[in-house]
């Protein structure tokens, strides 16, 4: 088998078991940490398809930023000594288990219609027409020559130092799949409404959570907290002045 | 695959392994000598090995042992190393033991993995290059059968030609915060606890505009492949002024050096060890190698800051007016892009090439390495309100407008 798609099974293992030991550990840390294996390894699969802008994105923003803050907070609070007590709910499991056979049943026929095999794991076009004539004689980096038959992304069909997905003359070969060109076109062409909304939805986020958490104004703290109470008598601070007297 | 492929792969990895453990190593020796130098001090000099400088005039048959041979304290780095090696072991009882041990595999791995996309020489014809030199040295058989065993295939000389180039070092770069998180947690110490906490909090923090600082200079480039960044690099203004990062974003080189070495938590921005004030802070519990490690991905952490500067913000491997004439399908391609071959005629020796490539880079990373430890032994500690103050208050806008005003201009201007 290509060791490429082994590779591919073995981050898919990696993430369905740090995923099981989310569930499973006890300790909010020991928890994490197996999330943060779970995003790491679905970077790997993701990169093991080709798509090597959704992995990098993968391992910045879930394993790098959203892991990140979910160890924080746990340090923050100073939890995760203690193992948090593990109840049997067996209403839990009553509603669970026939939710994840339904998963199954619904999403099975879909993994059965999708390929016979693992081939289609890079899914480029037919020719590479922007770059060359259609049927150039390319040289791969290891050496070997090969007829272009797509617009792979290791493949410098023109021989300019560019590879064809990040070559400036093929500027509308929309075809290069998972490339950060490929996508950062395809998020500002076709699918530029719903980028938008989304980046306006996460401002709202933000606004909300400053507002939420941030420090109110005088006025509106008193109509919230309600009368202010007077601090308590702290220990006597003793000032400059007399402290240079004595 | 071919064998080939896998010999140059291998090729490769030798050499930048090589090069940052190396570096590292190396690295305790510049810092300890460039700051004895620098605060007016002997420096690194104690460490040394006897070595026989004639017959013992007293003994029968014994050697005369030279007194010092400190090699200007180069013996420091092994000794260093032995050290660590030697010394016990020791986990506390009060440690998570498997956090613990985890967090030292998330201090060195990071780090050695974010070079891999650097490239340090360009891409390379082994083939054509081996031959050459067995060729000059009269091997002209062996010059042959490497040759035709190598083909006239171009390779790149980089661990992997990846598509996201820089995305990756922030990707991979940004779970090296875990190592400080996760070893402050498990030391079950107040001190390392806020140790981490700092790091956190401090490395988090300048990520933030880290990014948003190239954007401008992604901008003018139109790529995040390292490999492209460094080709456009070779472009010149009047044929004579090499096109290269600092000199079209030379604001934010700052900037992004700035965010790099606040991510490297050294001294001017070593909050989360702050010695005065937390032991060592996360890593108080630590003891030997594992301790070692935690301090080796500092320094190794220096070289790969070097390499990343210089390739985005210093023309890479090339030296400015010398173009290689291996590039001439290059230049074929793109007639816009004068090269100014000054020194060399149209046909230079392809070895050459690929030693001076390799050699400009060396030396720029070297340079990068100094003027980080020059830094570090001219500024004073800053406080912990200064440096997000520094971060979030001046960086970051500072980024934000760049973005703005960078896009705004090459709106406006059409291109590069």
């Amino acid at each position: 088998m290509d060791p490429s798609v082994l590779a591919l099974y073995a981050c898919c293992l990696l993430a369905l078991a740090g995923g099981a030991g989310v569930i499973v550990l006890r300790n909010p840390v020991h928890a994490a940490i197996s999330l943060l294996f779970t995003m790491l390894a679905l970077g790997g699969a993701y990169a093991m398809m080709q798509a090597h802008l959704l992995a990098a994105l993968q391992v910045l923003i879930y394993a790098g930023a959203i892991v990140i803050l979910i160890v924080y907070v746990i340090m923050l609070l100073d939890q995760g000594r203690e193992e948090v007590p593990h109840p049997f709910y067996p209403l839990g499991v009553a509603i669970g288990v026939p939710l994840a056979v339904l998963l199954v049943v619904i999403s099975a026929p879909a993994f059965m219609g999708a390929s016979a095999g693992p081939e289609p794991l890079i899914t480029g076009p037919e020719d590479c027409t922007n770059c060359e004539s259609a049927a150039v004689m390319v040289k791969k980096p290891d050496g070997s020559l090969v007829e272009a038959s797509g617009c792979e992304d290791y493949v410098d069909t023109d021989n300019d130092g560019f590879t064809d997905c990040n070559d400036p003359d093929c500027h509308d070969n929309q075809l290069c799949y998972g490339t950060v060109r490929a996508v950062g076109g395809s998020l500002l062409g076709p699918f530029v409404l719903p980028f938008e909304v989304a980046s306006v939805l996460l401002l709202a986020g933000i606004a909300g959570s400053i507002l939420l958490t941030g420090r109110r104004p005088k006025e509106l703290e008193d109509v919230i907290a309600g009368p202010a109470i007077a601090p308590a008598p702290g220990p006597q601070v003793v000032s400059g002045e007399g402290r240079g007297q004595a | 695959m071919n064998t080939a492929f896998l010999v140059v792969s291998f090729m490769n990895l030798a050499f930048v392994l090589g090069l940052l453990l190396n570096l590292g190593g190396l690295l305790t020796w510049v810092e300890r000598k460039q700051g004895a130098v620098m605060a007016n001090r002997i420096g690194a000099n104690r460490a040394y090995i006897p070595v026989p400088v004639g017959r013992d005039p007293n003994g029968a048959g014994g050697f005369k042992w030279s007194k010092r041979f400190t090699l200007m304290g180069l013996f420091h780095a092994i000794t260093d190393g032995i050290k660590m090696l030697t010394k016990e072991n020791f986990t506390p009882p009060f440690v998570d033991t498997f956090v613990y041990n985890l967090a030292v595999w998330f201090s060195a791995v990071p780090v050695l993995v974010t070079f891999a996309v650097v490239p340090f020489g360009g891409p390379f014809q082994p083939g054509v290059m081996m031959s050459e030199v067995l060729t000059m040295v009269g091997m002209t058989g062996a010059a042959a059968s490497v040759g035709g065993f190598f083909g006239d295939g171009v390779y790149h000389m980089q661990l992997a030609n990846l598509n996201v180039g820089l995305l990756f070092i922030f990707a991979i770069g940004s779970t090296g915060i875990f190592s400080a998180a996760l070893a402050g947690w498990s030391s079950g110490n107040k001190f390392s606890l806020l140790g981490a906490l700092r790091s956190s909090s401090q490395m988090i923090s300048y990520e933030v505009f880290m990014g948003i600082s190239v954007l401008g200079l992604l901008v003018v480039y139109g790529t995040v492949d390292f490999n492209e960044m460094a080709q456009l690099q070779q472009q010149t203004w009047f044929g004579v002024i090499p096109k290269w990062g600092v000199l079209l974003q030379p604001h934010m080189f700052f900037v992004f050096m700035t965010a790099l070495m606040a991510e490297n938590k050294r001294v001017p921005f070593d909050m989360p060890e702050a010695e005065s004030e937390l032991v060592a802070g996360y890593f108080t519990e630590y003891t030997s190698m594992k301790m070692g490690l935690f301090m080796m991905a500092e320094f190794l952490e220096i070289a790969v800051i070097a390499g990343i500067m210089t390739t985005m913000f210093f023309g890479a491997y090339h030296i400015p007016g010398v173009v290689a004439a291996t590039d001439a399908m290059h230049w074929a391609m793109h007639p816009e892009l004068t090269p100014v071959n000054a020194i060399f005629g149209a046909e230079v020796p392809h070895a050459l090439v690929v030693v001076l490539r390799v050699g400009a880079f060396l030396f720029k990373l070297i340079f990068f390495c100094w003027l980080q430890i020059l830094i570090r032994w001219t500024l004073p500690k800053f406080r912990y309100d200064q440096v997000m103050k520094l971060g979030w208050k001046y960086m970051l806008p500072l980024s934000i407008v760049n973005v703005i005003a960078t896009a705004a201009f090459m709106y406006v201007l059409g291109g590069m």
